[in-house]
């Protein structure tokens, strides 16, 4: 049993997350991990909010457990969404890509909870005074959109938390139990989980690119666009991509045109697959409820075996 | 705290000071192994065998701790005495040698003849496992976050270690991102059997450095450092500077056609101008992303004696408690 801010606050029984990738965090995968006691969430990166609201909609029938959406402000041009969410009844909201002081307000009079996520040290300082509940610290190694400034989290984490009283979720690299035993002893109370849900059973992306994710190793990602124009970003290394890397895009957005063509379509050249570096240590497409228990059985053995082995 | 690391070196506490160029003095070497880890003296730093043998003996004379040497093989047309440097190693009684650059495996032979244990620095898993196949007893093994030379491959530890501790067999030090309790921690919780901490203990009392580099580390932010010769497949992470900006600027010229000569008057020959004489913005020095965690200069003792206080109480109090 885990008891921590992040569980009380959620209305979790584990404090795991799941990331809110575009077109891929919607009612199948978000209930998914919502009815295995994390936190299943809603996505709208994707920029399509009708099909979005649609998949709000449905979680109803699908978990009676808490879920949350995120709002990708970036892609989010209709400020209607908030009002939504709130008439959903959803009570966690997570806000990136923009100024987490534009709906932090709004949300939290609406009652709901509220984190922002971060890859910054200044951007975290930004979130706290703009009054959110919490922060999700997403170090450089995780996948998709990314600050050019990468900060690896087992600096970023701790540099984080020493300088804010809210609790943490930690982003990027997070796929086991080690891994959240190790996050957590550096601050965070909570992980968040992207490149694992691309890959579990229940995520709707074609087989190619699940498969894909477990025959990667840890060095076939590449981070792309450090430079700009446009977003930086962490995608699973492809012809295409290779070519990206070494011939940069004016137009990196424009790459990913044909998107549906590689997320359901199985065409690994069509677009972008975003992903993490934590695809190396992904070898199987498993159920999301198999991999939230299997963390958090290795969790309470990684942290039993330490007390057991290690004294002063 | 017993880990693998520590009943292999005959050391109280799982940490290693690892070797660093004009840094690895006898004195920083014996301040930390007499506050219960390995300290370690840069082999390349002395100028003959005869140095190096010296130092050793230095060493000795501050502590009766156990320490080691480092010798880093570098592929340069002038090869330093590699084989004096061993005999003085040796000679000299040292019990531990951290190898880098290139594997270790043309000193392995005779170093094991006498009973020395190797920990070979490695940026990846690849390099781990082929030196665990030719015999070294326990590697380093150093994520992006590390200063000096990360590799060409970018995996920080929280990706990189668990993979360590899945392949190999021999036991590992966590290298890379290391500052407190929490980092070594976070690094056992991965697997590791101990931590290797470098930019961490430049900002000490006992290193002997110039005022103006363990200010300079202090005063850094978690984006200061830069990656340098990237271009030429040999990145070194340093902290920025106006001569680290302007070997950025060179290279960004110069795009494929970059050499080495290029930037030379940036990187070599600057390390002395820096360590000794604090000329800050004389040319590159290695510095980790971990700089923006560093805001005091300790003694070696109490950084090492707050380090695992703060570990013990995570594992004994904070993490316990979360999973009743």
């Amino acid at each position: 049993m885990i008891r921590n801010r992040i569980t009380e606050m959620l209305g979790v029984e584990y404090p795991v997350v799941q990331a809110p990738m575009g077109w891929i965090a919607r009612a199948p995968l978000a209930s998914a991990m919502s009815n295995a006691g994390g936190m299943g969430i809603i996505e709208t990166s994707s920029g399509a909010l009708d099909e979005v609201r649609g998949e709000i909609a449905k979680m109803a029938d699908l978990t009676d457990k808490p879920f949350g959406v995120n709002i990708a402000q970036a892609f989010v041009r209709d400020p209607g969404i908030v009002d939504f969410v709130a008439a959903q009844g959803v009570k966690f909201v997570t806000t990136s890509a923009g100024d987490p002081n534009k709906y932090c307000a709004a949300l939290k009079a609406a009652g709901m909870t509220v984190f922002h996520v971060v890859p910054t040290l200044a951007g975290a300082l930004k979130a706290i005074d703009a009054g959110v509940d919490g922060l999700v610290v997403e170090g450089g190694e995780g996948g998709g959109f990314k600050n050019p400034k990468e900060v690896a989290l087992m600096v970023l984490l701790p540099l984080i938390r020493e300088r804010t009283e809210v609790p943490i979720i930690a982003a990027g690299g997070m796929t086991c139990g080690r891994t959240m035993a190790a996050a957590f002893a550096l601050g965070a109370e909570g992980i968040q989980m992207g490149t694992r849900m691309v890959s579990a059973a229940e995520s709707p992306v074609h087989p190619n690119w699940k498969q894909a994710i477990i025959d990667a190793q840890e060095t076939d990602t590449v981070f792309l666009n450090r430079h700009g124009p446009g977003p930086a970003l962490r995608a699973l290394r492809t012809e295409r991509t290779s070519r990206l890397e070494t011939k940069p895009s004016e137009n990196i957005m424009g790459e990913m045109k044909n998107i549906l063509d590689l997320y359901f379509g199985g065409d690994m050249e069509a677009a972008i697959a975003l992903s993490g570096q934590v695809a190396g240590r992904i070898g199987a497409v498993k159920p999301v409820k198999t991999i939230v228990d299997e963390v958090i059985a290795e969790f309470h053995a990684v942290m039993q075996d330490m007390a057991s082995r290690y004294h002063n | 705290m017993k880990t693998r690391i520590t009943e292999m070196f005959g050391i109280e506490h799982p940490i290693i000071q690892g070797g660093m160029h004009y840094v690895g003095f006898a004195e920083m070497a014996a301040a930390v192994s007499n506050a219960g880890g390995l300290g370690i003296i840069t082999g390349l730093t002395q100028k003959t065998a005869a140095d190096l043998a010296n130092e050793i003996a230095r060493c000795k004379d501050m502590t009766d701790k156990p320490f080691g040497v480092n010798l880093t093989f570098l592929p340069v047309v002038n090869q330093p005495d590699y084989p004096g440097m061993v005999k003085a190693i040796i000679e000299g009684g040292v019990t531990v040698v951290e190898t880098a650059g290139n594997n270790p495996v043309q000193v392995l032979p005779v170093l094991k003849e006498h009973g020395i244990k190797v920990i070979h620095k490695c940026t990846s898993v690849r390099h781990s496992l082929k030196a665990q196949s030719i015999g070294c007893d326990a590697v380093s093994v150093d994520g992006f976050e590390c200063g000096g030379h990360p590799g060409e491959d970018d995996i920080p530890n929280m990706i990189l270690l668990p993979r360590a501790a899945d392949a190999l067999d021999i036991p590992f030090v966590a290298s890379g991102g290391m500052a407190d309790g929490r980092s070594l921690v976070a690094a056992l919780a991965m697997g590791a059997d101990g931590m290797n901490m470098g930019t961490r203990f430049i900002a000490t009392q006992e290193a002997p450095v110039h005022a103006n580099v363990k200010a300079a580390i202090v005063a850094a932010s978690e984006l200061d450092t830069r990656l340098v010769m990237r271009p030429l497949r040999n990145t070194e992470r340093v902290m920025t500077n106006a001569a680290v900006e302007r070997l950025l600027e060179i290279e960004k010229e110069k795009g494929a056609d970059l050499q080495f000569s290029d930037v030379i008057e940036q990187v070599a020959g600057v390390y002395p101008r820096i360590m000794m004489q604090g000329e800050m913005d004389a040319g590159a020095w290695s510095c980790g992303m971990v700089a923006g965690l560093i805001n005091d200069i300790p003694t070696c003792k109490e950084l090492i004696d707050r380090i695992m206080a703060e570990a013990d109480a995570i594992i004994h109090k904070r993490l316990a408690g979360i999973a009743a």
